[in-house]
């Protein structure tokens, strides 16, 4: 596999799993699921 | 408005999973892997994810917001803003009826293949590549020499697209709870078939030849307008936004309950399963190449050709196991669309009927199955490819852009879009700032109406649409008009409320 392709691979998924990471760390600290 | 027993989700994780569902579909397997190629690789994915923060995001918040400050489906929001714009609702409404009845045939087809992989129908070796394409026209669509030849609907699809839809009646006539418990399979299954399809694909030998083909950047490629028209496609169609449903998919979130981190997750969520799925079929159209030699060009790699004819000709050469890839990619696909198919009929049709006109849940749904599947019918004759690519313009094109465009302007300067962000942060898990608003009021409608100029009248204006004769292109604009004038004459039915 050429450089750029892995290159691609590791930026995006480090973007991916960021992105879970903060968003799943901020589940559960807004509103109440029930009415 | 009142709220006569409204929908719940039974859990968060439920609303999550089933609005994931609702997102990932098929042009996740057979349209965002071969945009990355088209685009400049790594370069496309810099202005896919641009697309997703500036427009896909804003976007489905929007829709999922408003459907749970009205708790109502999409005609209910547009009427709660001004009774005069009801039909800004019902508009998507028919063009998730039309994309669901087509999109069951192709889930049809799938299951069809499904069963014919067992056998390998279409081939063995080099004589099943060079067949398969022929499998598919001639044995499973049996397709005519044009749209002007309908002939009968093809029994061998018939039949399983009956059995579809007497799933999603099973499914959908108890409405968000079943639905819910039922998107956790729905989306955990393809993705672990996904990973099933990515090992074997990695181990067959070419598969990196494809991967740099899908992944290696060409930055250069960003400075074409080419490129972002089409990152910024990829983002309206694989949100399922501009469908009605996510407006109802909101609607039966408590009225306290987040909004915005779940839209966050659902939509990285879906362009990762993506970016995933693009492994897993660029690992076989490198395998195609090195088992044809054939260049990458010549390989059927997207739409319905990667799916019915470029993936057959690829389980064809594989060596050792090819019936059971055959028969996991195609049960792939029908889990990847069974979500999607009654994500469209309950929140995007069902839903709205519901709110309307009082009719119980399982009344309502049992008429949209029957009708959807009457409907579906078209698409199963000899003619029906070239009918189901003519609606899919118009509807699934056209009609998804121009209503969410429409939805979108409407929630940002009339609502408008600042009252609506300050309700979502009153309950949601993050703040959002006034940057939202532009995005709806600006970048959202204008992302659209760009996507529509540049890569629909520009092509379909000056020649005919896909080259069908004139009276036949001309239905993508009569379908468009059609199902305008059905929203406006919709609104004009008294509601349940107003009967009461």
């Amino acid at each position: 596999m050429n450089g750029g392709a892995i290159v691609t691979i590791i930026v995006m998924w480090a973007i991916f799993i960021g992105a879970f990471i903060f968003l799943f760390s901020k589940l559960g600290k807004g509103g109440k699921w029930e009415d | 408005m009142a709220e006569i027993g409204r929908e719940r989700w039974t859990s968060r994780f439920h609303f999550i999973f089933a609005a994931i569902g609702s997102a990932i579909g098929l042009g996740n397997v057979w349209r965002f892997p071969y945009m990355s190629y088209s685009y400049g690789g790594g370069a496309f994915l810099v202005a896919w994810m641009i697309g997703l923060i500036i427009m896909g995001v804003p976007w489905l918040m929007m829709e999922f917001g408003m459907g749970r400050y009205f708790q109502k489906g999409a005609p209910g929001v547009f009427a709660g803003i001004n009774k005069k714009l009801e039909w800004v609702g019902w508009w998507p409404v028919f063009v998730a009826f039309l994309i669901v009845s087509y999109y069951c045939v192709i889930m049809a087809w799938a299951l069809r293949y499904a069963v014919s992989s067992v056998t390998l129908a279409w081939g063995v070796g080099e004589a099943g590549a060079a067949g398969a394409g022929d499998f598919f026209f001639g044995t499973v669509l049996k397709l005519s020499e044009g749209p002007g030849v309908l002939g009968a609907p093809v029994i061998s699809i018939v039949i399983p697209l009956a059995v579809i839809w007497i799933i999603m009646y099973i499914i959908m006539f108890k409405g968000a709870g079943r639905i819910g418990k039922i998107a956790v399979w729905t989306v955990i299954i393809p993705w672990l078939l996904l990973v099933v399809l990515l090992i074997r694909g990695l181990t067959l030998p070419g598969a990196v030849k494809g991967l740099n083909y899908y992944l290696t950047p060409d930055f250069s490629m960003l400075k074409q307008g080419e490129v972002w028209f089409a990152a910024l496609s990829q983002i309206a169609f694989t949100l399922s936004v501009g469908m009605a449903g996510m407006f109802a998919y909101g609607s039966f979130v408590a009225k306290k309950a987040d909004i915005t981190n779940s839209a966050f997750i659902t939509s990285f969520s879906n362009c990762a399963t993506s970016f995933f799925a693009g492994f897993a079929v660029f690992s076989i159209v490198g395998f195609i190449m090195s088992a044809l030699n054939i260049p990458v060009g010549e390989v059927s790699a997207s739409g319905l050709g990667l799916a019915f004819v470029g993936y057959p000709v690829g389980i064809s050469m594989i060596p050792v196991g090819a019936p059971i890839v055959g028969v996991l990619f195609f049960l792939c696909l029908f889990f990847l669309g069974i979500d999607s198919a009654f994500f469209l009929a309950h929140g995007g049709v069902i839903a709205p009927v519901f709110d309307k006109f009082g009719m119980k849940l399982k009344r309502a749904t049992l008429l949209i199955c029957i009708l959807g599947f009457l409907v579906g019918l078209l698409f199963t004759t000899r003619g029906g490819l070239y009918w189901l690519d003519i609606i899919d313009r118009a509807v699934s094109f056209y009609g998804l852009l121009i209503t969410g465009a429409l939805a979108s302007i409407f929630v940002g300067w009339v609502f408008p879009a600042k009252k609506l962000r300050e309700h979502l942060n009153k309950t949601s898990d993050f703040r959002v700032g006034a940057w939202w608003d532009w995005m709806i009021k600006i970048v959202v409608p204008a992302g659209a109406i760009f996507v529509v100029i540049y890569g629909g009248f520009m092509k379909d204006l000056p020649a005919k649409y896909g080259g069908y004769p004139k009276w036949a292109a001309a239905f993508v604009w009569f379908t468009l008009i059609a199902t305008f004038i059905l929203s406006w004459i919709f609104q004009a039915f008294k509601t349940r409320e107003a009967k009461e």
